[in-house]
């Protein structure tokens, strides 16, 4: 204790506003906190499935950690609030500088952000703890694995349709399918197609050019697939591939996903495709089983449970030459759920699950996206924001109560709720104007935070009284950064307008305008705001003095 | 009359040798503190140490230890006080409407001057502390004009500002320790440091708060938290102070040491004050104050015709067992003009050329009962007899 008189006697006595604020105390305390959930995000992994368990890392602070974070912030922020009011240099019109008031705003934002922010902490200890146990190299290599052989996998029917084939060329395509009953209105007859067992099917690819040219007014994605739809056959390209007519039955030969996506990129993926059509068209059993040993060890590793060995597993999905499935592995033991998941074919018959075998991977692809993200995605930038404007908003509430006094907090409250609901009433009743209404709702939002900022100046300006000016201040506090952004969005969709009046198919139009804001628009805001408390603080000093 | 360094040094030893300790220690501090010397300060906090735990009330044993602070301090030399008797504020025709006209304020003029004290008295809901309130910049007066002169040659509304200091009627309470909110203050106005912890100490020794220092504000009785509020006060330095019922629900004791503290602050050696204070305690603001504004319905005495009625004759303020009759006859051939009994008291107004000793010689000869008398001529007590 003695030791902290000595230092809160040294601050008062030549840093009063820093003893004032509490600073030293607060870096003090709120860096423990940051420590205790540094450990937390530490130990919060311990093992393999509390990895599986999210789906990212943030997630991971959906547990308990933010509840402790919330009351832990709670409880500092309220002691602190208690000591930091009890002193007022400014109210006491003590001699103060013109920028007392604005270092004073800066002090509170730091300590808000600090008391706010154990999130980043918690990932970063989270982080931490991943990066000590996961080399991503051999991560990355045992992803890799997994992938090669993920094909002999046969859990889903789906991924094994020829509709999911995306080797060799000209794979990928679409399928259009009928029945004799519907044979012309699916098919066009004119060019290749195939009957297979019964039924008649097409292949082609989407030609967006055919489809733009007869539907000028408007945009077509090229993914659109519009099977279901009644088919202008001009936008089929169709392809003759009769030669992969077997491969209509469920074969090992159309898997193409990738079992685990995390730090793959294109050209593993074209590597897995290439791998899986030469393991296919080989047909060396040695390799396959070399295949399927692999992906058994890597399940052993990473606790993925199964009750597979190599040669049952073999002998599942060993039908040459075309691998037709037979069977399917459960992805859970078939005792517990005798249902396992597959989405079901609607080109062939079901294929029936395997009595005994399975693979439970359950979320295994989570732990590998949160070890690739724990390396190589920093914490989203969004989130400081989140965190920054949070910390703004509360130092500024307490900030003008610092300045001004209750009355005037509770009054400002009243007028920003007036002010809300006029706005509501303002957009339901300009409903019938032929605007868009989201730009109804950028021009209104300027509009009527123009408002306010006018109203601050002019009662500043004609001497109107006190409490009026400070409540239109405190208001414009929060005017201002709101006016700057539906300006700057206000603008943006006006030139976004005026380019789509002339280029109408261009909707993902980006003016340069629009680019600069996306990328600084943020921090643009964030200056905005400040210079308006800088502007607040100097005025409201001038505000003080002036006789009510 | 503001003294010199030299006249207070030895007041204090005239004091403290005649045995009226508190009044030469009080006095030695505020010798001390004219030096603004952390040497000095030093040595009379050991001294005030001392003087603290000494319970017995005779205190001649500290003579020796009060000598030689006495002598340290007279070894510093103080630079007198310059712009001594500037004007300061000047409040010309000022006026103040209220409620649509149905309260008006004045118009009131006020010429104040470093190191003046202005009294302001009159019944509830006359105007004082609108007055005191326009005059300090509070709220803003209807018409007339109002001119501070600060020394400082700042020129931001607010620092100015800053040289006066306003003492509402209900003071805010303090959060904190008490020492700690001085020291705030203090360090507000540049002096940090060690000087800060001394200077800070010297003041609440001044003020006859060492005892209370380390309490809170909730234990603190009305008189000693008033006394903070002064120390806190003198501690920023201001030109000038307007207090509003500084003695309201004190004791008669503590209002006394609150009118010699006013009375110490105002007439500094080293930085004399303006001061303006409101008060129902006629005789006391009288006692202390270079001038008494009374206010009637908003008016100063000065535009109710007042003066005139009563111009140079004498009037009396008397409590007696008599009864109105047997007073009556004894003045009546007298120059007794008028004789008035507003339920306590006799107010007797003589015709020129009588004075108060000629009143006692005829109540001694008569031998009259009387329990309380004053002479009110000149006292703004003639204008509350009603």
């Amino acid at each position: 204790m003695n030791f902290i008189n000595k230092i809160n006697k040294y601050l008062l006595e030549n840093y009063p506003l820093i003893w004032n604020t509490r600073l030293v105390w607060m870096l003090g305390v709120t860096f423990l906190v940051h420590i205790l959930f540094f450990i937390i995000g530490y130990s919060a992994a311990n093992e393999l499935n509390d990895l599986k368990d999210h789906y990212n890392l943030s997630s991971f602070y959906e547990d308990n950690a933010v509840y402790y974070n919330v009351l832990i912030s709670i409880f500092i922020l309220l002691i602190w609030i208690v000591f930091y009011l009890r002193n007022n240099a400014f109210k006491n019109i003590y001699q103060v500088s013109k920028g007392f008031l604005f270092k004073q705003f800066l002090l509170i934002l730091i300590i808000f952000f600090l008391s706010i922010s154990q999130y980043f902490s918690f990932k970063q200890g989270l982080v931490t703890k991943i990066k000590s146990d996961f080399d991503w190299e051999q991560i990355d290599a045992d992803i890799k694995t997994f992938n090669k052989s993920g094909l002999f996998l046969v859990q889903n029917q789906a991924d094994y349709q020829i509709t999911e084939k995306k080797y060799p060329e000209p794979f990928p395509l679409e399928v259009a399918y009928a029945d004799k009953n519907n044979f012309e209105d699916n098919i066009d007859s004119t060019r290749a197609y195939i009957k297979f067992e019964g039924s008649y099917y097409q292949f082609y690819k989407i030609n967006p050019k055919f489809y733009q040219d007869k539907n000028e007014d408007f945009y077509v994605d090229e993914r659109v697939f519009l099977e279901d739809v009644e088919v202008d056959f001009s936008i089929r390209d169709v392809k003759d591939v009769s030669a992969f007519k077997e491969f209509i039955k469920p074969s090992v030969f159309n898997y193409s996903k990738e079992l685990f996506h995390s730090g793959q990129d294109s050209l593993a993926y074209e590597d897995q495709l290439k791998n899986h059509q030469k393991i296919l068209e080989n047909k060396d059993e040695s390799e396959i089983k070399i295949a399927l040993k692999n992906f058994l060890e890597l399940a052993d590793k990473y606790e993925i449970s199964h009750n597979l060995d190599v040669d049952r597993w073999f002998e599942l999905i060993n039908y040459q030459p075309n691998y037709f499935l037979k069977e399917l592995i459960n992805t859970s033991p078939p005792n517990a759920y005798r249902t396992s998941s597959s989405t079901k074919s609607r080109y062939y018959d079901d294929i029936p699950f395997s009595e005994t075998l399975y693979v439970e991977l359950k979320n295994t692809n989570y732990l590998f996206s949160n070890i690739h993200e724990a390396y190589f995605i920093n914490s989203k930038i969004e989130v400081l924001f989140v965190y920054l404007y949070c910390a703004f908003i509360l130092a500024l509430l307490l900030f003008i109560f610092k300045t001004t006094n209750l009355k005037n907090i509770i009054l400002a409250i009243v007028a920003s709720l007036v002010l809300i609901i006029l706005i509501v009433w303002l957009m339901s009743a300009t409903k019938n104007l032929s605007i868009n209404s989201e730009y109804r709702a950028y021009i209104l939002m300027t509009f009527m935070s123009f408002l306010v900022l006018l109203i601050s100046f002019v009662s500043y300006q004609l001497y109107w009284k006190k409490i009026v000016i400070s409540i239109s201040w405190s208001l414009a506090l929060f005017a201002s950064p709101i006016f700057f952004l539906f300006s700057c969005l206000t603008i943006i969709r006006y030139l976004h307008q005026q380019h789509l009046d002339l280029y109408p198919k261009e909707y993902d139009y980006q003016s340069d305008f629009e680019i600069w804001f996306s990328k600084f628009g943020f921090w643009a805001i964030l200056l905005i705001s400040f210079l308006t408390v800088y502007l607040y603080s100097v005025y409201i000093r001038k505000l003080k003095a002036r006789p009510a | 009359m503001i003294q010199t360094q030299e006249q207070l040094i030895e007041n204090a030893l005239l004091y403290f040798k005649r045995g009226d300790f508190s009044l030469g220690y009080r006095t030695l501090l505020d010798t001390a503190l004219n030096t603004d010397s952390e040497e000095i300060f030093k040595k009379l906090l050991a001294f005030i140490e001392i003087y603290e735990k000494e319970s017995s009330e005779d205190k001649s044993s500290l003579l020796s230890s009060f000598q030689e602070c006495a002598t340290e301090i007279s070894k510093i030399k103080i630079e007198p006080q310059s712009g001594l008797g500037e004007t300061i504020l000047k409040a010309e025709k000022i006026t103040k409407n209220y409620n649509k006209g149905r309260f008006i304020l004045g118009p009131v003029d006020v010429d104040l001057k470093k190191g003046d004290i202005f009294g302001l008295v009159g019944e509830n809901g006359n105007g004082k502390t609108t007055l005191l309130t326009v005059l300090a910049s509070i709220i803003k007066e209807t018409s007339g004009r109002l001119i501070y002169s600060f020394s400082s040659d700042k020129k931001d509304s607010y620092e100015l500002l800053s040289k006066l200091v306003y003492i509402p009627q209900r003071t805010a309470v303090w959060y904190g320790k008490v020492l700690d909110n001085l020291k705030f203050a203090l360090v507000h106005h540049h002096v940090k440091g060690e000087k800060n912890d001394l200077l800070v100490l010297m003041m609440v020794a001044r003020f006859g708060l060492w005892k209370y220092k380390d309490l809170k504000w909730s234990e603190l009785s009305s008189g000693y938290k008033m006394r903070f509020e002064l120390a806190r006060t003198m501690l920023r330095k201001p030109e000038i102070i307007l207090l509003d019922e500084p003695l309201a629900n004190l004791d008669i004791l503590a209002q006394q040491i609150i009118l010699e503290d006013l009375k110490m602050m105002s007439k500094s050696a080293v930085n004399p004050i303006a001061m303006v204070f409101s008060s129902q305690q006629l005789y006391e603001v009288e006692k202390i104050s270079d001038k008494v504004i009374y206010l009637r319905n908003g008016k100063p005495s000065d535009q109710l015709n007042l003066e005139e009625k009563e111009n140079n004759a004498l009037i009396i303020e008397l409590d007696s067992e008599n009864e109105r009759t047997e007073i009556e006859q004894v003045f009546v051939n007298n120059e007794l003009q008028k004789l008035e009994f507003n339920g306590g008291v006799y107010i007797l107004y003589f015709t020129k050329g009588i004075s108060l000793n000629d009143v006692l010689i005829i109540i001694a000869k008569n031998d009259l009962k009387v329990q309380y008398i004053r002479d009110i001529s000149k006292s703004t007590r003639r204008f509350f007899v009603y």
